[in-house]
């Protein structure tokens, strides 16, 4: 078997969750089409769809399961990518809220930085015996419309597509092996504390952040801190 | 992105094709900064050539 033809450069970039590093290849002209084309769309699903498939496209590791990534890595990954393809520099604007004047800025993507929140334990405990093993949003989410449509119940339905496993003494059961209907009746059951702890800790995921502070003319200073895609590229 | 709307877009594309003869396949397989930079050389030797012409 002959040896891949390798055209483009390939970049390593870390990934956050995993700690590990992940070869990929910068995207191309016709992958910036498709999120042109889904900014026409105007659905933000759409979008964040496109920008998973361009990140899977771009993966040059066949071990690396987008789907299974966390979305705070997805959005790292493809800022990483776009500084790569494009430009490292970004330019938004944003309206101060106290002057209400415009203001353009330009964003270096090199120098986004992961936050990671105060250590908060995958493991919740529901008694002594028993609990669930949590795991952060995953990138499917993006394709789950059912999910993506949601006007109430948002966290709770975030929950239960964030359950990893639940223990019963020594015995482990697998949430992917259960229906909807029977977790969302496992969570109901849950105390308030339990359920404020599993709260806690998809309100602690990981994030990126760049800060940017500026005067504006009252000569006040101010600051933007900008922590998702939508931020940076105004999707 | 570097392009702010599918309707820019199409438009340099439409532009380097029909005017200056580059294949569309190829513009689309280019890294986006590396189509920045052609972009930027033709509007260059476009300014030149205007230049050259009004002496």
């Amino acid at each position: 078997m002959s040896l891949p033809k390798i055209d483009q450069p390939i970049y390593s970039i870390d990934i956050p969750s995993l700690k590990k590093s992940f070869q990929f290849r910068p995207f191309l002209v016709k992958e910036e089409k498709l999120i042109l084309m889904a900014k026409e769309g105007q659905t933000e699903t759409e979008i964040l769809s496109v920008i998973k498939q361009i990140v899977n496209n771009c993966s040059l590791d066949p071990k690396l399961d987008v789907n299974k990534l966390a979305i705070f890595d997805l959005e790292y990954i493809f800022l990483r990518l776009r500084a790569f393809s494009v430009d490292s520099s970004v330019k938004v604007s944003y309206k101060d809220a106290e002057d209400e004047k415009i203001y353009d800025f330009v964003v270096n993507l090199d120098d986004v930085k992961m936050v990671y929140p105060e250590k908060t334990s995958n493991k919740i405990e529901i008694t002594d015996r028993s609990g669930m093993i949590m795991k952060y949003p995953s990138a499917s989410l993006y394709d789950d419309k059912e999910f993506m449509a949601l006007e109430k119940d948002y966290m709770f339905e975030l929950i239960l597509r964030c359950i990893d496993t639940i223990y019963y003494e020594d015995e482990v059961y697998s949430a992917k092996d259960y229906k909807k209907k029977d977790l969302a009746e496992f969570v109901e059951n849950l105390n308030i504390k339990t359920f404020q702890e599993t709260q806690k800790f998809l309100l602690s995921v990981p994030h990126m952040e760049y800060k940017i502070k500026y005067k504006n003319e009252k000569d006040h200073d101010r600051e933007i801190i900008l922590t998702s895609l939508n931020d940076f590229f105004t999707l | 992105m570097s392009y702010n709307s599918l309707g820019n877009y199409y438009k340099t594309m439409f532009s380097l094709v029909q005017h200056h003869k580059y294949s569309l396949s190829d513009i689309e397989n280019l890294m986006p900064f590396e189509r920045d930079i052609y972009v930027d050389m033709l509007l260059a030797y476009l300014k030149e050539l205007e230049e050259a012409k009004s002496k």
